[in-house]
Formats: C-alpha cells, sequence, structure tokens
C-alpha cells in the first residue's frame, strides 16, 4: 500500500499561501486567542459526573454501523430527545428489557499485541508509545481507541482464537469495539488510512465483524482479507471466504473468496474483480504462519 | 515524541489542580473519589475545548459525555507518570473528529429525507457562544468564531491548538498524530483563510 490519502485534512501537499501581513496577523491571532471559554450546564455536568463514576455512561455518538446508542431511561436522558419519542416508546423499551435480560451482550474483544515488525513509534489515542516496549502498548489497546503506526512498523493485534488483525505501516486503525446492545456478538472497529489484513480464527463463528471503511462498511463472517485505503475509496480483497461490502448508499455486495472489489466515496462499487497478486501474497503468507492452529 | 509541556488551557481557566501520580494510579483502578477528582480537574476544560471546536453546545455536551466514557474505558492503561491533560485533549480532539465523520453521515442521509431537522449542527445559535454582556466583545467573538466554524476540521483544530491553547506545532502533531512539518503547514493555512475572513472585520 503505497497511496494512503489523507481523510484528516492534515497533509495538504499544495504550496504554502502567502503569508499574513504581521499587523493582520497578530490581530487574527489574538482575536482567536480572546474567544471566551464556555462553561457546561449544571445538570448536564452532574449526570455525566454521577455516570462517569460508576462506569455507566452511554455511548452518543453513532457507532460505525450508524446506528445511535438507544435513549437512556427517562430519568437521566437528555430532554431534547425524550422530546422526540412517541408514546409507544414505552412499548419498544419494554421489548427491549426482555431481550437484553433473555440474550448474551456482546462481549468486549480484549486485544493482545502478537507482534511487532520494524521500529518505531505507533500513536495510541495520540498518545506515542515506541514499538520496542510492547507491554506499555498492551496496556493501552482497549476496544475504541485509535491507532496510528508509523511508515517504519508493523503490528499484529489479535483476539485469542478468534481474530488477527495485521497493521502496515502507516495504518490508522479505531480497535473494534463490542456493540454492547446486540444479541448477536457484535464488534465494530474502523479502517482511516493504510491496510490493514484480517484472519478469523476456530472461535470466531456466530460473531460479526464490522469494518468502517472510505466508502462503506465491510461486514465479515469468518474469512481472510484485506482492506486497503486507496485515494478516496477502499479496496477489499478477500482470499478465503467471504465478506459483506455495504457501500455508503446503503448497497450491499459480496466479495466472494479470491476476489476483491473497489468502493470509493459517492458509493461506486466495482464489479467482481481477482484479487490482486500483492494482497494475494500477503494473505497467503499471514495464513501460512498459522496463528490459529493448535501450538 | 515528548509531551506537550506548555498551556493547554482555554484563556480564562488557567489553573486546575493537578493529579498526583498516586491519584493517577488510583484512577487507573477506577476509584470513583479519584476519578471524581479527574473529573473535577479536566471536565471544564474539555467540554470548553469540544464547544469551541464544534461550535455548537448540544454536539460539545454529546463530544465531552463520549470522551469521558473514552476515559473511563482507558483508564487501566494510564501511564501515572505523564500528565494526563495531553492525553485527554487527544481523546477530545479524536472524538470531535468522529462526531464530525458521524455528523456528514447524518447529513447525507439528511439531505435525502430530513431536510429542516432543526437537531442538524447547520442552526447554530448565536447564544451558543456564550454572551459576555459586552457587545462589541461579543460580536467580535462570533464574527472569529464564525470564521473558524468554516474552516475544514483539520485547519480550525490546527488554529485552535496554537492559538487559543498555546500549544506549539510538535504539541499539536503529538495530539492529532501527524509530523510537526504538516502541522505548522495546516496552521498557516488556518491563518491565512482567517485572515482573509476577517480583514476590516475586526478591529
Amino acid at each position: 500500500m503505497s497511496d494512503r490519502g489523507d481523510e484528516s485534512g492534515w497533509h495538504d501537499l499544495g504550496p504554502e499561501p502567502e503569508p499574513l501581513a504581521p499587523e493582520l496577523e497578530e490581530r487574527v491571532r489574538a482575536a482567536v486567542r480572546d474567544l471566551p471559554p464556555s462553561r457546561p450546564d449544571d445538570a448536564f455536568r452532574r449526570r455525566v459526573k454521577a455516570q462517569f463514576l460508576t462506569g455507566d455512561l452511554p455511548r452518543v455518538l453513532e457507532d460505525d454501523a450508524g446506528h445511535a446508542e438507544p435513549a437512556l431511561p427517562a430519568s437521566t436522558a437528555r430532554p431534547r430527545r425524550l422530546a422526540k419519542l412517541p408514546w409507544a416508546a414505552a412499548l419498544l423499551a419494554v421489548f427491549l428489557g426482555i431481550w437484553v435480560v433473555s440474550s448474551e451482550p456482546s462481549q468486549t474483544p480484549t486485544w493482545r499485541l502478537a507482534g511487532v515488525r520494524g521500529g518505531g513509534t505507533i500513536a495510541v489515542d495520540g498518545r506515542p508509545v515506541e514499538a520496542e516496549g510492547p507491554d506499555a502498548l498492551e496496556d493501552l489497546l482497549v476496544p475504541g481507541a485509535r491507532l496510528r503506526v508509523d511508515d517504519q512498523v508493523g503490528v499484529d493485534l489479535a483476539v485469542k482464537g478468534s481474530v488477527l488483525m495485521r497493521l502496515e505501516p502507516g495504518t490508522e486503525l479505531v480497535l473494534p469495539a463490542a456493540d454492547e446492545w446486540s444479541v448477536r456478538e457484535r464488534w465494530s472497529g474502523e479502517l482511516v488510512a493504510g491496510e490493514v489484513l484480517v484472519a478469523t480464527g476456530p472461535e470466531f463463528p456466530g460473531t460479526v465483524l464490522t469494518l468502517t471503511v472510505p466508502g462503506g462498511r465491510v461486514a465479515v463472517t469468518g474469512t481472510a482479507f484485506a482492506l486497503t485505503r486507496i485515494p478516496d475509496g477502499t479496496c477489499v480483497c478477500v482470499l478465503e471466504g467471504r465478506v459483506e461490502l455495504t457501500c455508503d448508499q446503503g448497497t450491499t455486495v459480496p466479495v466472494e473468496s479470491v476476489g476483491r472489489r473497489v468502493v470509493t466515496r459517492g458509493s461506486t462499487v466495482s464489479e467482481p474483480l481477482e484479487i490482486g497478486p500483492p494482497e494475494r501474497g500477503k494473505l497467503e503468507a499471514l495464513l501460512a504462519e498459522g496463528w490459529f492452529e493448535p501450538r | 515524541m515528548t509531551a506537550p509541556e506548555e498551556k493547554l488551557v482555554p484563556p480564562a481557566e488557567a489553573s486546575a489542580p493537578a493529579l498526583s501520580e498516586t491519584d493517577l494510579e488510583r484512577v487507573r483502578a477506577r476509584d470513583p473519589q479519584a476519578l471524581g477528582a479527574l473529573f473535577e480537574a479536566y471536565f471544564d476544560r474539555l467540554y470548553a475545548w469540544a464547544h469551541r471546536l464544534l461550535g455548537e453546545r448540544s454536539a460539545a455536551e454529546d463530544v465531552t459525555q463520549e470522551v469521558f466514557l473514552r476515559v473511563y474505558r482507558g483508564a487501566p492503561g494510564l501511564d501515572v507518570t505523564r500528565d494526563p491533560w495531553p492525553w485527554l485533549v487527544s481523546i477530545t480532539v479524536n472524538t470531535c473528529r468522529d462526531w464530525w465523520r458521524s455528523s456528514s453521515r447524518r447529513l447525507e442521509r439528511a439531505s435525502v429525507s430530513l431536510d429542516g431537522d432543526p437537531e442538524l449542527p447547520r442552526d447554530l445559535p448565536s447564544a451558543d457562544r456564550g454572551p459576555s454582556g459586552d457587545v462589541e466583545a461579543d460580536e467580535r467573538a462570533r464574527l472569529v468564531q464564525e470564521a473558524i466554524e468554516d474552516l475544514p476540521e483539520a485547519q480550525r483544530t490546527a488554529v485552535l491548538l496554537r492559538d487559543w491553547g498555546g500549544l506549539t506545532h510538535e504539541a499539536i502533531a503529538e495530539v492529532v498524530g501527524t509530523t510537526p512539518v504538516a502541522a505548522r503547514k495546516c496552521y498557516s493555512r488556518a491563518l491565512a483563510a482567517l485572515g482573509k475572513a476577517l480583514e476590516g472585520r475586526i478591529a
């Protein structure tokens, strides 16, 4: 993977703009410096603090599949959201309650460091860790953490018996976390930049792993595949098994064994193509390492 | 890389009690009292950051709540030998990026079926910007905030971290996970765009 694109906007390679006149620059900078800080609403602050101390804070941002966390109980939810609930919500809440207590929720995946190749820095939620210090890195591998490996280092991460993810140099990825409200074991993460190779193991069946990628989402139920960030999209390559690729506009197509498809923003999906030799070679090498075979 | 050493504090909130290494050990163990101390030390500042980056109170509340959820989840991995502030700012900036991304997904869907939804972030009431009672200062702050909100997210982040937070380009690079050169260029572009937008409009 050589072209990682730049979704973040931090790596614009165009020419630098003309500098401002010193007097104007100082006025602009002073105006930004003087912006007043704002204070949070007291009731909001109290609620968040109480839930933070007990570990009961619910997610409020949409997950990678585009679903928001279910509404909070009436005593803690924000009024602006509650006001929009129809009366039938009470019935739904009862149904959800039964659903949740009668089913096993998704278990949080425990990510472990399975290997480091090369040397350099790995940033976890912006905190740099030297690749030579694996213990420090492993402590930070919490689901939902954002990893960025620099251009000289690759990292293998695993959930024992279930999944191995190989982050190629220069990759940025949000570590899959459990969708705690899903009855089925469901983990969701995101590829932001670079390339990740994924292989699933014998304990994976029954689990759904979803990775959001530029241009869509890839849902996996058991396979070996590679996702490669390309300019304005993603190349999805499958060596074994099959994945479901859902583009941003909602269309879902399969990517079959020994095949690949390319999805771009604006959600054009290519016809099925044969997997490219580079990705095929990498995936075959990954499987040949026998990660999930008895040792 | 080294931790940013300069202040990263919105101007009017420059002093918060630092947590000791012992306190941070207890945060790692998710001791409620220590979590409370962490919350009191940083919540208001992180909220102010989110509000300034996003420009909308309800979005800032969503993001700040998500930040503290991530802090709770990440607490066992906290490095107690380091000031947690850069880590917290990184989480906040990353969460804002996630919010922008999920917001743009919402907007894409909204363009098909939800035109005019009042909760979408294009409707930004001026009261969100914290009137001070000084009409001239409020107007200036409004103009500056609007100009900042017109910037692409990376430039917005760069200019606020640099000038509102007082970070060096090296520290910004560490917080957002980029290189100092990229951080500096991004900041230069932000400053040029702000100069163009505000020239003749601010005294």
